[in-house]
């Protein structure tokens, strides 16, 4: 098994363990803003509760996302008939009944960008009551969610469609928050190689907005440390602001996001010419 | 063999099970045939090949995961890898790098899996034989394949093999070259019913895994002309689409 330093494991023993107590009952949802590893914790852990990569299936929900795609469906055959085609989450739970000695796992990215009520129909209450039958809309086939199918989600809290998430969906989730973590920044960092004496001032743009902005930190942070997962020496940090933070801070025709003037003086590699000073070493 | 990644031939012919008391030859050693038969089956679906440069053997990630699912494998779960493996088989080519497949004319572009699929589709999701060798067998290209199609449905309707023409391969052990074949095309029995336990004498698509093989014969590629057989393989093992190990 892989080794992703102590906080990031921490992060994914978090996850497994959220699947392995409430994975029969609830969806797992992974919340944060951008690039907080929401989508990287949700892998690994994935597979390391279904014990094999291959028992993950993988989903990204986008507004023309349907009912159709994921329960079932119609479909017209060669010769014109229309049959019944079972969509993603039918697919896998068919298999994870079957199976049921092992763990399967359907990981649903980007949760709340398709209809929810609309693309889950009847699996909102089923996914909760899994001793109870439903049957298909169109092949009217009983079935039950398997109780060893567990459903893992990532989403964005502050998107505007996760807003509008109804009390009954909420009620079946397990939200797991993902706020930007300056342990896992470091960890990420060190690991590819960024000397420490540039990844500790880099750090200073969470810490700076967390100081400015207390309450809001966690679900307004225009990104996450995840954003620095490119980054491997100093030089690559003037291109970062010019071609995705600083376009993230100031988009046209909108206000500057509230946390910008902060997180721009927090940042002096936009000069590409700026290097960190070495620090001094005592003795000399 | 799927466990023998970075091993020589040598190496994997020494780990391979040898009964020594069955020799034909009272001390006689393993016959290095047995390597390179058994490399030759693995590689046509993907699993592994030889490294040219540094000659030792290598496991596709294909492979790797067919050595995890075998001691799980059964057929309640079998269409969890099937469903890559059928991926992965859809892009194999007839004519390829590998010693087997060098002597195809140029203008062969056969997918003999996704082929073999889609006349079963076509046909009522089985075929036989001698169906496979009068006319699938003779395809060199789609078109080809589509008037196969057409000339074993009406074969059927006229009740008369012999409409189809010739048998491509004519030799006593015919019947163990289609079978052979048809393993790979089922991914070792898994996706397909092998005719010998049918009902109908045919090999068969089983109604659960059809829409895997649909999916799967569905996907148009294009035919490549590759370097060398390592090139080949990967190529294959990647079309599986299967998640990178993250554990």
């Amino acid at each position: 098994m892989s080794n992703y330093g102590p906080a990031t494991e921490d992060q994914i023993a978090n996850v497994v363990r959220a699947c392995e107590n409430y994975g029969e009952t609830s969806i797992i949802a992974l919340a944060g803003v951008p690039a907080t590893g929401k989508s990287f914790i949700a892998a690994i852990a994935a597979q390391r509760h279904a014990a094999e990569p291959t028992r993950v299936r993988e989903v990204q929900f986008h507004p023309s996302f349907s009912y159709e795609e994921f329960v079932e469906g119609l479909r017209i055959e060669a010769g014109g008939a229309v049959s019944a085609a079972s969509g993603v989450f039918m697919e896998w739970n068919e298999l994870a009944t079957e199976d049921g000695e092992l763990r399967y796992v359907l990981l649903v990215e980007e949760l709340t960008r398709a209809n929810l009520s609309s693309v889950l129909g009847e699996l909102l209450t089923y996914v909760e009551h899994r001793d109870r039958q439903f049957y298909t809309m169109f092949s009217r086939r009983a079935v039950r969610v398997a109780p060893n199918l567990t459903i893992l989600a990532t989403f964005n809290p502050v998107d505007r469609s996760a807003i509008d998430i109804d009390d009954a969906l909420l009620r079946r989730l397990r939200i797991i928050d993902f706020p930007p973590d300056i342990a896992q920044l470091m960890e990420m960092l060190s690991a590819n190689g960024l000397p420490e004496h540039v990844a500790e001032p880099l750090s200073r743009v969470f810490a700076n907005c967390r100081e400015a902005f207390p309450d809001d930190f966690e679900t307004l942070m225009p990104f996450g440390h995840g954003v620095f997962a490119e980054v491997s020496n100093e030089e690559d940090l003037a291109p970062l602001w010019h071609q995705r933070l600083r376009r993230m801070l100031y988009r046209p025709l909108l206000d500057p996001h509230p946390f910008s003037e902060v997180i721009a003086a927090a940042y002096p590699w936009k000069d590409a010419s700026y290097r960190t000073p070495q620090p001094e070493v005592v003795g000399q | 063999m799927l466990a023998s990644a970075g091993d020589t031939a040598e190496e994997v012919l020494a780990k391979l099970h040898y009964d020594h008391a069955r020799a034909a030859v009272p001390g006689e050693q393993p016959n290095p045939k047995r390597y390179r038969d058994l490399r030759q089956l693995y590689r046509t679906i993907g699993l592994l090949y030889e490294d040219p440069v540094i000659g030792r053997l290598a496991v596709t990630d294909l492979g790797n995961a067919v050595a995890r699912w075998r001691p799980l494998l059964k057929p309640q779960n079998s269409l969890v890898l099937g469903r890559h493996a059928a991926q992965a088989l859809a892009a194999c080519q007839l004519r390829t790098p590998m010693r087997e497949g060098r002597n195809y004319d140029e203008d062969v572009r056969v997918f003999p899996f996704a082929f073999i699929w889609r006349a079963m589709l076509a046909l009522d999701f089985r075929i036989s034989s001698d169906e496979l060798n009068r006319a699938i067998l003779k395809t060199r290209n789609q078109r080809d394949l589509d008037r196969a199609i057409s000339a074993i449905r009406e074969a059927r309707e006229a009740e008369d093999i012999s409409l189809l023409g010739d048998e491509t391969v004519s030799e006593a052990a015919k019947n163990d070259r289609i079978l052979v074949w048809m393993s790979w095309a089922s991914f070792g029995w898994t996706l397909i019913t092998d005719k010998r336990t049918s009902a109908s004498g045919h090999y068969e698509i089983p109604p659960r895994n059809r829409r895997v093989l649909r999916d799967a014969a569905s996907i148009v590629h294009r035919h490549w002309d590759f370097a060398n057989e390592a090139d080949y393989v990967r190529y294959i093992s990647a079309n599986a689409g299967l998640p990178k190990d993250l554990r």
